[in-house]
């Protein structure tokens, strides 16, 4: 402790860099809690859908079965590796259009408790 | 931006994996943890597949490491020799000569994963003060291989949530990455007292011949 004064003392501006560097990392802790506090709260619900989400991905966050978002989107059950995104630019048509009966599905699902 | 990451990731692939996990690894502000989170999320739904995204994730990371050790080692040397003909700063670059000898390793080992914003300046300062190669990569694949894991296991656990993860995950490592170059600029400026400490020690010394404090009578 002793050692530390002393240095502190001696080279003020190491000092005042640790010292900054010390608030930044408490700054960065705080943002860390608060973040997984919101993800604690968010667990259970899965992230809306969004235009960078494959069809897959969709499958897995919302449980929904292959088939289900093959027809809701319009699409063949077994297609690439391709963003909703890509999928409407493909369609010509808007991504909330695309996602509208996603989210619809998405939504029944939810309400039989599925 | 996270969704833009994201979007980078379903559109290229493996290749997106390795350009950013390579480029991360030479300070170039490029996004590596959420694209790695999105390849685990990505792999986790079947659309890219597992053993290859890990693959392309710690093939960019390891060459990255081993480019960023080759740049330090040629342009660092020559530097510390210029800053080094200043005796003050001589010591200072001889003291951080000894830590990486003596924990180079475990520096490599631990900017990996645990302290990975640390990394690139690891890789550069490794090569620079003269670390070992085979030392260096030995920690360096390791580490990688556990960041790889991590993440891309965090990205397959939180598939759903990614964004929220994210903001968590970054905030722990750059808290980390903080809290370590506190700890380390806290340690530097003791080691730099005790070093001023015991070179007076030796100046008052009887018969040492430099100081005042020792002559008799004094």
């Amino acid at each position: 402790m002793k050692g530390a004064r002393a240095g502190w003392r001696r080279h003020p501006w190491l000092a005042a860099l640790a010292a900054l560097a010390g608030l930044a990392a408490l700054a960065f802790a705080l943002r860390a809690l608060v973040a997984a506090v919101m993800l604690a709260r968010i667990a259970a619900a899965p992230a809306p859908v969004a235009p960078w989400m494959t069809p897959r991905l969709i499958v897995r966050a919302h449980g929904l079965s292959p088939d289900e978002v093959a027809v809701a989107l319009g699409i063949a059950p077994a297609t690439g590796r391709r963003t909703l995104a890509e999928i409407a630019a493909e369609r010509g048509i808007s991504f909330e259009d695309l996602a509208a009966p996603l989210v619809a599905a998405i939504e029944a699902r939810r309400a039989e408790g599925r | 931006m996270s969704a833009e990451v994201f979007a980078f990731v379903a559109q290229w692939g493996l290749a997106a994996l390795f350009v950013t996990t390579f480029l991360s690894c030479l300070a170039l502000p490029v996004p590596s943890s959420l694209v790695m989170l999105a390849g685990g999320a990505f792999t986790a739904s079947g659309d890219l597949v597992l053993g290859a995204a890990a693959g392309a994730a710690l093939a960019g990371a390891v060459l990255g490491d081993q480019a960023g050790f080759a740049l330090g080692r040629a342009g660092g040397a020559a530097l510390l020799a210029r800053l080094g003909r200043q005796p003050r700063r001589a010591a200072l670059i001889a003291r951080a000569r000894d830590f990486v000898a003596t924990r180079g390793g475990v520096a490599v080992f631990l900017s990996r994963w645990l302290l990975s914003p640390l990394g690139p300046w690891v890789n550069l300062g490794g090569g620079a003060a003269g670390l070992g190669w085979a030392r260096f990569t030995a920690a360096g694949v390791a580490g990688e291989v556990l960041w790889v894991a991590l993440y891309l296991g965090f990205g397959r656990v939180f598939a759903a949530n990614l964004d929220a993860f994210a903001a968590v995950i970054g905030n722990l490592s750059g808290a980390l990455a903080a809290g370590a170059v506190a700890l380390g600029l806290a340690a530097l400026a003791r080691g730099r007292a005790r070093g001023r400490a015991r070179g007076r020690a030796r100046g008052r010394r009887p018969g040492s011949g430099g100081g005042t404090a020792g002559r008799p009578g004094a």
